[in-house]
Protein backbone atom coordinates (compact mmCIF):
# COMPACT_ATOMS: atom_id res chain seq x y z
CA UNK A 1 0.00 0.00 0.00
CA UNK A 2 1.45 3.37 -0.97
CA UNK A 3 1.20 6.56 1.11
CA UNK A 4 -1.32 7.88 -2.15
CA UNK A 5 -3.26 4.52 -1.47
CA UNK A 6 -3.35 5.65 2.30
CA UNK A 7 -4.65 9.43 1.35
CA UNK A 8 -6.90 7.83 -0.66
CA UNK A 9 -8.57 5.50 2.18
CA UNK A 10 -8.22 7.94 4.78
CA UNK A 11 -10.67 10.49 1.89
CA UNK A 12 -13.13 8.40 2.51
CA UNK A 13 -13.80 9.97 6.15
CA UNK A 14 -13.28 13.56 4.97
CA UNK A 15 -16.55 14.00 3.87
CA UNK A 16 -17.72 12.80 7.13
CA UNK A 17 -14.88 15.13 8.88
CA UNK A 18 -16.38 17.89 6.88
CA UNK A 19 -20.00 17.85 7.76
CA UNK A 20 -19.39 17.61 11.26
CA UNK A 21 -17.41 20.71 11.08
CA UNK A 22 -19.57 22.70 9.58
CA UNK A 23 -22.69 21.46 11.57
CA UNK A 24 -20.93 22.09 14.76
CA UNK A 25 -19.90 25.21 13.27
CA UNK A 26 -22.86 26.69 12.25
CA UNK A 27 -24.40 25.39 15.63
CA UNK A 28 -21.68 27.22 16.80
CA UNK A 29 -22.19 30.42 15.32
CA UNK A 30 -25.76 30.50 15.53
CA UNK A 31 -25.66 29.86 19.86
CA UNK A 32 -22.48 31.54 19.99
CA UNK A 33 -23.94 35.06 18.26
CA UNK A 34 -27.69 34.46 19.81
CA UNK A 35 -26.04 34.22 23.64
CA UNK A 36 -23.80 37.13 23.00
CA UNK A 37 -26.69 39.26 21.51
CA UNK A 38 -29.23 38.66 24.13
CA UNK A 39 -26.49 39.58 26.95
CA UNK A 40 -26.73 42.92 24.90
CA UNK A 41 -30.04 43.44 24.58
CA UNK A 42 -31.83 41.79 27.64
CA UNK A 43 -31.57 42.82 31.03
CA UNK A 44 -29.99 41.45 34.45
CA UNK A 45 -31.56 38.65 34.84
CA UNK A 46 -31.14 37.16 31.93
CA UNK A 47 -27.11 38.28 31.08
CA UNK A 48 -26.62 36.30 34.40
CA UNK A 49 -28.53 33.29 33.51
CA UNK A 50 -26.35 32.91 30.08
CA UNK A 51 -23.25 33.93 32.14
CA UNK A 52 -24.38 30.97 34.36
CA UNK A 53 -25.05 28.67 31.14
CA UNK A 54 -21.35 29.78 29.48
CA UNK A 55 -19.55 29.05 32.87
CA UNK A 56 -20.91 25.44 32.80
CA UNK A 57 -20.66 25.11 29.52
CA UNK A 58 -16.68 26.10 29.23
CA UNK A 59 -16.43 23.79 32.08
CA UNK A 60 -17.61 19.94 30.86
CA UNK A 61 -15.06 18.28 28.99
CA UNK A 62 -16.45 17.66 25.40
CA UNK A 63 -16.30 13.87 25.53
CA UNK A 64 -18.59 14.08 29.01
CA UNK A 65 -21.10 16.36 27.43
CA UNK A 66 -21.14 14.00 24.15
CA UNK A 67 -21.74 10.61 26.78
CA UNK A 68 -24.57 12.55 28.49
CA UNK A 69 -26.33 13.51 25.23
CA UNK A 70 -25.93 10.13 22.96
CA UNK A 71 -25.86 7.80 25.87
CA UNK A 72 -27.46 9.11 28.26
CA UNK A 73 -30.49 10.97 27.37
CA UNK A 74 -32.36 7.38 25.52
CA UNK A 75 -32.68 6.67 29.19
CA UNK A 76 -35.19 9.21 29.63
CA UNK A 77 -36.73 8.33 25.95
CA UNK A 78 -35.48 11.25 23.96
CA UNK A 79 -33.20 8.94 21.44
CA UNK A 80 -30.34 11.68 19.49
CA UNK A 81 -28.54 10.62 16.27
CA UNK A 82 -25.38 10.77 16.10
CA UNK A 83 -25.24 14.19 14.22
CA UNK A 84 -27.31 15.90 15.87
CA UNK A 85 -25.78 14.61 19.26
CA UNK A 86 -22.62 16.17 18.13
CA UNK A 87 -24.13 19.20 17.81
CA UNK A 88 -25.89 19.71 20.92
CA UNK A 89 -22.20 19.00 22.45
CA UNK A 90 -19.21 20.00 20.34
CA UNK A 91 -21.58 22.96 18.87
CA UNK A 92 -23.18 24.11 22.07
CA UNK A 93 -19.92 24.42 23.99
CA UNK A 94 -18.17 26.00 20.95
CA UNK A 95 -20.81 27.77 20.56
CA UNK A 96 -20.11 29.17 24.78
CA UNK A 97 -16.56 29.65 23.98
CA UNK A 98 -17.57 32.03 20.74
CA UNK A 99 -20.14 33.86 23.10
CA UNK A 100 -16.84 35.12 24.99
CA UNK A 101 -15.26 35.88 22.09
CA UNK A 102 -18.41 38.23 20.89
CA UNK A 103 -18.54 39.78 23.99
CA UNK A 104 -14.55 40.97 23.66
CA UNK A 105 -15.35 42.25 20.18
CA UNK A 106 -18.44 43.74 21.10
CA UNK A 107 -16.70 46.06 23.95
CA UNK A 108 -14.25 47.03 21.05
CA UNK A 109 -17.03 49.05 19.41
CA UNK A 110 -16.88 52.66 20.34
CA UNK A 111 -18.91 54.37 22.54
CA UNK A 112 -19.16 57.30 20.86
CA UNK A 113 -20.85 56.13 18.48
CA UNK A 114 -23.22 54.28 20.36
CA UNK A 115 -24.12 57.64 22.07
CA UNK A 116 -24.14 59.28 18.76
CA UNK A 117 -26.41 56.94 17.68
CA UNK A 118 -29.08 56.84 20.66
CA UNK A 119 -28.67 60.43 20.49
CA UNK A 120 -30.55 60.11 16.60
CA UNK A 121 -33.21 59.01 18.51
CA UNK A 122 -31.71 54.79 17.58
CA UNK A 123 -33.68 52.14 19.64
CA UNK A 124 -31.21 49.59 21.22
CA UNK A 125 -32.26 47.03 18.37
CA UNK A 126 -31.76 49.32 15.85
CA UNK A 127 -28.22 50.61 17.65
CA UNK A 128 -27.28 46.99 17.89
CA UNK A 129 -28.22 45.76 14.44
CA UNK A 130 -26.80 48.49 12.55
CA UNK A 131 -23.97 50.26 14.48
CA UNK A 132 -22.32 47.65 17.32
CA UNK A 133 -23.06 43.89 14.75
CA UNK A 134 -21.48 44.73 12.06
CA UNK A 135 -18.42 46.20 13.59
CA UNK A 136 -18.24 43.65 16.00
CA UNK A 137 -18.41 40.52 13.68
CA UNK A 138 -15.38 41.96 11.85
CA UNK A 139 -13.73 42.55 14.92
CA UNK A 140 -13.87 39.13 16.15
CA UNK A 141 -13.10 37.41 12.77
CA UNK A 142 -9.52 35.89 14.33
CA UNK A 143 -11.34 35.00 17.58
CA UNK A 144 -13.99 32.83 15.45
CA UNK A 145 -11.28 31.18 12.98
CA UNK A 146 -9.78 30.46 16.34
CA UNK A 147 -12.58 28.26 17.59
CA UNK A 148 -13.61 26.93 14.26
CA UNK A 149 -10.32 25.35 14.03
CA UNK A 150 -10.63 23.96 17.55
CA UNK A 151 -14.36 22.53 16.33
CA UNK A 152 -12.13 20.85 13.07
CA UNK A 153 -9.72 18.95 16.01
CA UNK A 154 -12.57 18.05 18.06
CA UNK A 155 -14.59 16.20 15.21
CA UNK A 156 -12.88 12.91 15.88
CA UNK A 157 -14.96 12.72 18.98
CA UNK A 158 -17.71 11.66 16.69
CA UNK A 159 -16.21 8.31 16.11
CA UNK A 160 -16.95 7.45 19.72
CA UNK A 161 -21.03 7.73 18.27
CA UNK A 162 -20.54 6.14 14.89
CA UNK A 163 -19.68 8.55 12.49
CA UNK A 164 -16.90 7.02 10.17
CA UNK A 165 -14.94 10.02 10.15
CA UNK A 166 -11.27 10.71 9.11
CA UNK A 167 -9.42 9.42 12.58
CA UNK A 168 -11.45 6.26 12.14
CA UNK A 169 -10.72 4.89 9.04
CA UNK A 170 -7.02 5.64 10.22
CA UNK A 171 -7.24 3.51 13.32
CA UNK A 172 -9.13 0.90 10.71
CA UNK A 173 -6.53 1.15 8.80
CA UNK A 174 -3.08 0.90 11.44
CA UNK A 175 -5.39 -1.80 13.34
CA UNK A 176 -4.66 -3.90 9.92
CA UNK A 177 -1.69 -2.82 8.08
CA UNK A 178 0.50 -1.62 11.60
CA UNK A 179 2.00 1.63 9.54
CA UNK A 180 0.84 4.04 12.22
CA UNK A 181 4.00 6.31 11.44
CA UNK A 182 2.76 6.66 8.01
CA UNK A 183 -1.19 6.52 8.51
CA UNK A 184 -0.95 9.26 11.03
CA UNK A 185 1.31 11.35 9.26
CA UNK A 186 -1.47 11.32 6.45
CA UNK A 187 -4.04 12.10 8.45
CA UNK A 188 -2.34 14.74 9.86
CA UNK A 189 -1.84 16.26 6.49
CA UNK A 190 -5.48 16.10 5.75
CA UNK A 191 -6.34 17.96 8.52
CA UNK A 192 -4.02 20.63 7.65
CA UNK A 193 -5.51 20.84 4.21
CA UNK A 194 -9.39 21.32 5.83
CA UNK A 195 -7.62 24.14 7.99
CA UNK A 196 -6.80 25.19 5.10
CA UNK A 197 -9.70 25.32 3.10
CA UNK A 198 -11.35 26.77 6.07
CA UNK A 199 -9.07 29.69 6.57
CA UNK A 200 -9.55 30.72 2.93
CA UNK A 201 -13.10 30.55 2.92
CA UNK A 202 -12.86 32.95 5.80
CA UNK A 203 -10.70 34.92 4.51
CA UNK A 204 -12.42 35.41 1.03
CA UNK A 205 -15.82 36.38 3.25
CA UNK A 206 -13.13 39.08 5.53
CA UNK A 207 -12.09 40.19 2.05
CA UNK A 208 -15.12 40.85 0.82
CA UNK A 209 -16.77 42.62 3.32
CA UNK A 210 -13.89 44.99 4.59
CA UNK A 211 -13.91 48.11 4.82
CA UNK A 212 -11.27 50.07 3.83
CA UNK A 213 -9.35 52.60 6.41
CA UNK A 214 -11.74 49.90 9.15
CA UNK A 215 -10.27 48.82 12.53
CA UNK A 216 -6.77 50.95 11.57
CA UNK A 217 -7.40 53.76 13.61
CA UNK B 1 -59.29 28.16 7.72
CA UNK B 2 -60.32 24.60 6.36
CA UNK B 3 -57.56 24.45 4.37
CA UNK B 4 -55.80 24.27 6.94
CA UNK B 5 -57.17 21.99 9.19
CA UNK B 6 -57.56 19.74 6.15
CA UNK B 7 -53.54 20.16 5.40
CA UNK B 8 -52.96 19.36 9.28
CA UNK B 9 -55.03 16.67 8.87
CA UNK B 10 -53.42 14.86 5.89
CA UNK B 11 -50.18 15.49 7.73
CA UNK B 12 -51.38 13.76 11.20
CA UNK B 13 -51.89 10.88 8.77
CA UNK B 14 -49.12 10.95 7.09
CA UNK B 15 -47.02 10.98 10.05
CA UNK B 16 -48.75 8.53 11.34
CA UNK B 17 -48.38 6.14 8.29
CA UNK B 18 -44.54 7.01 7.82
CA UNK B 19 -44.58 5.82 12.00
CA UNK B 20 -46.67 2.51 11.29
CA UNK B 21 -44.96 1.16 8.61
CA UNK B 22 -41.71 2.41 9.97
CA UNK B 23 -42.45 -0.20 13.07
CA UNK B 24 -43.30 -2.96 10.59
CA UNK B 25 -40.94 -3.00 8.50
CA UNK B 26 -38.16 -3.45 11.42
CA UNK B 27 -40.03 -6.50 12.47
CA UNK B 28 -40.67 -8.11 9.36
CA UNK B 29 -37.50 -8.36 8.06
CA UNK B 30 -35.25 -7.98 11.35
CA UNK B 31 -32.69 -5.78 10.89
CA UNK B 32 -30.07 -6.06 13.33
CA UNK B 33 -28.40 -3.08 14.63
CA UNK B 34 -25.12 -4.00 15.23
CA UNK B 35 -22.00 -2.26 17.04
CA UNK B 36 -18.92 -3.12 16.43
CA UNK B 37 -14.86 -1.55 16.85
CA UNK B 38 -12.45 -2.47 13.31
CA UNK B 39 -9.29 -2.15 15.46
CA UNK B 40 -9.10 -5.79 17.02
CA UNK B 41 -7.95 -7.98 14.47
CA UNK B 42 -8.74 -11.21 13.83
CA UNK B 43 -12.23 -11.28 15.89
CA UNK B 44 -13.45 -7.86 13.77
CA UNK B 45 -11.47 -5.23 11.66
CA UNK B 46 -12.25 -3.60 8.22
CA UNK B 47 -10.26 -4.47 4.79
CA UNK B 48 -11.56 -2.71 1.85
CA UNK B 49 -13.75 -0.80 3.35
CA UNK B 50 -15.31 -4.47 3.93
CA UNK B 51 -16.01 -5.29 7.95
CA UNK B 52 -14.58 -9.08 8.69
CA UNK B 53 -13.83 -11.42 11.04
CA UNK B 54 -14.39 -14.30 13.67
CA UNK B 55 -16.89 -12.35 15.34
CA UNK B 56 -18.66 -11.26 11.90
CA UNK B 57 -18.42 -15.04 10.41
CA UNK B 58 -20.13 -16.06 14.04
CA UNK B 59 -23.05 -13.77 13.76
CA UNK B 60 -23.33 -13.47 9.70
CA UNK B 61 -23.82 -17.77 10.14
CA UNK B 62 -26.84 -16.73 12.65
CA UNK B 63 -27.71 -13.90 10.39
CA UNK B 64 -28.32 -16.22 7.34
CA UNK B 65 -30.18 -19.07 9.95
CA UNK B 66 -32.71 -17.05 11.12
CA UNK B 67 -33.16 -14.56 7.86
CA UNK B 68 -32.05 -11.08 9.54
CA UNK B 69 -29.45 -8.71 8.14
CA UNK B 70 -27.38 -6.39 9.88
CA UNK B 71 -27.23 -2.27 10.04
CA UNK B 72 -23.23 -2.17 11.25
CA UNK B 73 -21.82 0.72 13.12
CA UNK B 74 -18.58 1.29 13.80
CA UNK B 75 -17.63 2.72 17.38
CA UNK B 76 -14.83 3.26 19.21
CA UNK B 77 -14.57 1.12 22.28
CA UNK B 78 -15.94 2.86 24.71
CA UNK B 79 -18.80 4.04 22.21
CA UNK B 80 -19.39 0.56 21.05
CA UNK B 81 -20.09 -0.58 25.00
CA UNK B 82 -21.85 2.47 25.46
CA UNK B 83 -24.31 1.73 22.77
CA UNK B 84 -25.07 -1.24 23.77
CA UNK B 85 -25.63 -0.79 27.07
CA UNK B 86 -28.41 2.58 25.94
CA UNK B 87 -29.86 0.08 23.63
CA UNK B 88 -28.78 2.15 20.65
CA UNK B 89 -27.55 -1.11 19.38
CA UNK B 90 -28.81 -4.59 19.63
CA UNK B 91 -25.87 -6.61 19.93
CA UNK B 92 -22.11 -5.23 19.93
CA UNK B 93 -19.10 -7.78 19.41
CA UNK B 94 -15.05 -7.40 18.66
CA UNK B 95 -13.89 -9.69 21.25
CA UNK B 96 -15.28 -8.77 23.98
CA UNK B 97 -14.28 -10.16 27.16
CA UNK B 98 -16.95 -11.25 29.31
CA UNK B 99 -16.62 -9.39 32.96
CA UNK B 100 -18.40 -8.80 35.94
CA UNK B 101 -18.68 -5.02 35.79
CA UNK B 102 -19.90 -5.27 32.37
CA UNK B 103 -22.48 -8.22 33.09
CA UNK B 104 -24.38 -5.58 35.59
CA UNK B 105 -24.84 -3.41 32.58
CA UNK B 106 -25.34 -5.70 30.11
CA UNK B 107 -26.21 -9.15 29.00
CA UNK B 108 -23.79 -11.28 27.39
CA UNK B 109 -24.19 -14.84 25.25
CA UNK B 110 -22.42 -18.20 26.35
CA UNK B 111 -18.58 -17.42 25.86
CA UNK B 112 -17.78 -18.61 22.21
CA UNK B 113 -13.93 -18.64 22.51
CA UNK B 114 -11.47 -18.71 25.57
CA UNK B 115 -8.99 -15.99 25.16
CA UNK B 116 -5.13 -15.51 26.65
CA UNK B 117 -4.00 -12.44 28.21
CA UNK B 118 -0.78 -11.60 26.93
CA UNK B 119 1.81 -9.27 28.19
CA UNK B 120 4.38 -8.60 25.05
CA UNK B 121 7.67 -6.79 24.82
CA UNK B 122 9.82 -5.60 22.13
CA UNK B 123 11.96 -9.44 21.12
CA UNK B 124 15.49 -6.97 21.41
CA UNK B 125 14.44 -6.65 25.24
CA UNK B 126 14.75 -10.15 25.40
CA UNK B 127 11.91 -9.74 28.54
CA UNK B 128 10.92 -13.27 29.78
CA UNK B 129 9.11 -13.39 33.25
CA UNK B 130 9.13 -16.72 34.75
CA UNK B 131 6.73 -15.49 37.61
CA UNK B 132 5.00 -12.39 38.81
CA UNK B 133 7.47 -11.25 41.38
CA UNK B 134 8.93 -9.08 39.32
CA UNK B 135 6.35 -7.33 37.16
CA UNK B 136 6.18 -4.52 39.59
CA UNK B 137 9.66 -3.07 38.18
CA UNK B 138 7.84 -2.50 34.43
CA UNK B 139 5.73 -0.37 33.31
CA UNK B 140 2.46 -1.33 31.59
CA UNK B 141 0.04 -0.20 29.17
CA UNK B 142 -3.31 -0.80 27.47
CA UNK B 143 -6.06 0.36 25.57
CA UNK B 144 -8.72 2.10 27.92
CA UNK B 145 -11.80 0.95 28.96
CA UNK B 146 -10.84 -2.89 28.19
CA UNK B 147 -10.94 -5.57 30.88
CA UNK B 148 -7.32 -5.61 31.94
CA UNK B 149 -7.79 -2.20 34.45
CA UNK B 150 -10.75 -4.52 36.59
CA UNK B 151 -8.14 -7.55 36.28
CA UNK B 152 -5.36 -5.51 38.05
CA UNK B 153 -7.58 -4.05 40.61
CA UNK B 154 -9.24 -7.01 41.78
CA UNK B 155 -6.75 -9.86 41.19
CA UNK B 156 -3.38 -8.54 41.12
CA UNK B 157 -3.44 -5.45 43.35
CA UNK B 158 -4.77 -7.27 46.56
CA UNK B 159 -1.71 -9.32 46.44
CA UNK B 160 0.48 -6.51 45.48
CA UNK B 161 1.57 -7.65 42.96
CA UNK B 162 1.01 -4.60 40.46
CA UNK B 163 -1.32 -1.27 41.27
CA UNK B 164 -3.48 0.28 38.57
CA UNK B 165 -1.84 4.00 39.15
CA UNK B 166 1.18 2.50 37.47
CA UNK B 167 -0.43 1.75 34.27
CA UNK B 168 -0.44 3.79 31.20
CA UNK B 169 -3.69 3.95 29.00
CA UNK B 170 -3.98 4.14 25.56
CA UNK B 171 -7.00 5.31 23.51
CA UNK B 172 -6.16 1.58 21.16
CA UNK B 173 -3.82 -1.11 20.99
CA UNK B 174 -1.86 0.48 18.20
CA UNK B 175 -0.91 3.79 19.95
CA UNK B 176 0.18 1.46 23.16
CA UNK B 177 2.09 -0.60 20.54
CA UNK B 178 4.01 2.46 18.84
CA UNK B 179 4.96 3.68 22.67
CA UNK B 180 5.86 -0.15 22.76
CA UNK B 181 7.98 0.20 20.07
CA UNK B 182 9.46 3.80 21.16
CA UNK B 183 10.40 2.35 24.09
CA UNK B 184 8.11 4.51 26.44
CA UNK B 185 6.73 1.14 28.00
CA UNK B 186 7.90 -1.71 28.83
CA UNK B 187 4.76 -4.03 28.23
CA UNK B 188 1.71 -4.24 26.56
CA UNK B 189 -1.31 -6.38 27.47
CA UNK B 190 -3.19 -7.72 24.11
CA UNK B 191 -5.37 -10.24 24.13
CA UNK B 192 -4.24 -13.75 22.39
CA UNK B 193 -5.98 -13.54 19.81
CA UNK B 194 -4.82 -10.01 18.62
CA UNK B 195 -1.28 -10.75 19.88
CA UNK B 196 -1.59 -13.72 17.37
CA UNK B 197 -2.00 -10.89 14.30
CA UNK B 198 0.22 -8.31 15.84
CA UNK B 199 3.19 -11.07 16.41
CA UNK B 200 2.82 -11.45 12.62
CA UNK B 201 3.62 -7.87 11.76
CA UNK B 202 5.56 -6.68 14.68
CA UNK B 203 9.12 -7.79 16.02
CA UNK B 204 7.07 -8.64 19.98
CA UNK B 205 7.26 -11.39 21.83
CA UNK B 206 5.10 -12.89 24.83
CA UNK B 207 6.68 -12.24 28.52
CA UNK B 208 4.14 -13.63 30.62
CA UNK B 209 0.41 -15.24 29.63
CA UNK B 210 -1.98 -15.23 31.79
CA UNK B 211 -4.28 -18.79 30.65
CA UNK B 212 -7.89 -19.31 31.79
CA UNK B 213 -9.56 -16.15 32.76
CA UNK B 214 -10.38 -14.57 29.80
CA UNK B 215 -14.02 -15.89 27.66
CA UNK B 216 -15.05 -14.01 25.24
CA UNK B 217 -18.77 -13.05 24.31
CA UNK B 218 -21.67 -11.07 22.13
CA UNK B 219 -22.61 -8.39 24.39
CA UNK B 220 -26.32 -7.63 24.32
CA UNK B 221 -28.52 -5.20 26.14
CA UNK B 222 -30.01 -5.99 29.42
CA UNK B 223 -33.30 -8.51 28.97
CA UNK B 224 -32.45 -9.00 25.53
CA UNK B 225 -34.67 -11.61 23.62
CA UNK B 226 -32.16 -11.77 20.60
CA UNK B 227 -29.05 -12.92 23.34
CA UNK B 228 -31.32 -16.26 23.78
CA UNK B 229 -31.92 -16.91 20.16
CA UNK B 230 -28.64 -16.79 19.35
CA UNK B 231 -27.44 -18.82 22.38
CA UNK B 232 -29.60 -21.47 21.10
CA UNK B 233 -27.88 -20.94 17.36
CA UNK B 234 -25.11 -21.23 19.47
CA UNK B 235 -25.96 -24.90 20.73
CA UNK B 236 -27.37 -26.00 17.17
CA UNK B 237 -24.08 -24.88 15.61
CA UNK B 238 -22.42 -26.94 17.94
CA UNK B 239 -18.50 -27.12 19.29
CA UNK B 240 -16.99 -28.87 16.28
CA UNK B 241 -18.00 -26.08 14.03
CA UNK B 242 -17.67 -23.12 16.12
CA UNK B 243 -14.26 -24.05 16.20
CA UNK B 244 -13.67 -24.79 13.11
CA UNK B 245 -14.74 -21.07 12.60
CA UNK B 246 -12.30 -20.14 15.25
CA UNK B 247 -9.67 -22.49 13.53
CA UNK B 248 -9.72 -20.27 10.00
CA UNK B 249 -8.81 -16.60 11.37
CA UNK B 250 -6.22 -17.52 14.58
CA UNK B 251 -4.05 -20.11 11.93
Amino acid sequence: MTFVEILLTLLKGAGYTLLITFSCAATALVVGLGIAMARELGGAWLSALLSAVVYVLRGVPMLVLLFIVFFGLPGIGLDVPPLPAMMLSLGLISGAYLSEVFRGAFAEVSPNEVLAAQSMGFTRFETLRVIKLPQMIRFAVPGIVNELTTVLKFSPFAYTVGLPEITKQAMALVATTMRGIEIYAAIGLLYFGIYRLLLAAVQLIEKRYSIPGFAQE
Amino acid sequence: MMGRRKLLAAFALGLAFVTASGCGKEQTSKVINVAVTPASPPNLFEENGQTKGLDYDLFDGYCKARGCTMNITAYDWQGMLGAVVSKKADVAFSGISITEPRKQVMDFSKPYMDNSWNLVSMKSRNLKLANLDTLKNYSIGFARGTAYTDFIKTKLEPKGIYKVDQVKLYPTNNEALADLQNGQVDLVFLDGTVASVYRKKLPIQDSYVFEGIDRLGFAFPKGSKLRDDFDKYLDELGPQKRQAIIDKWMK
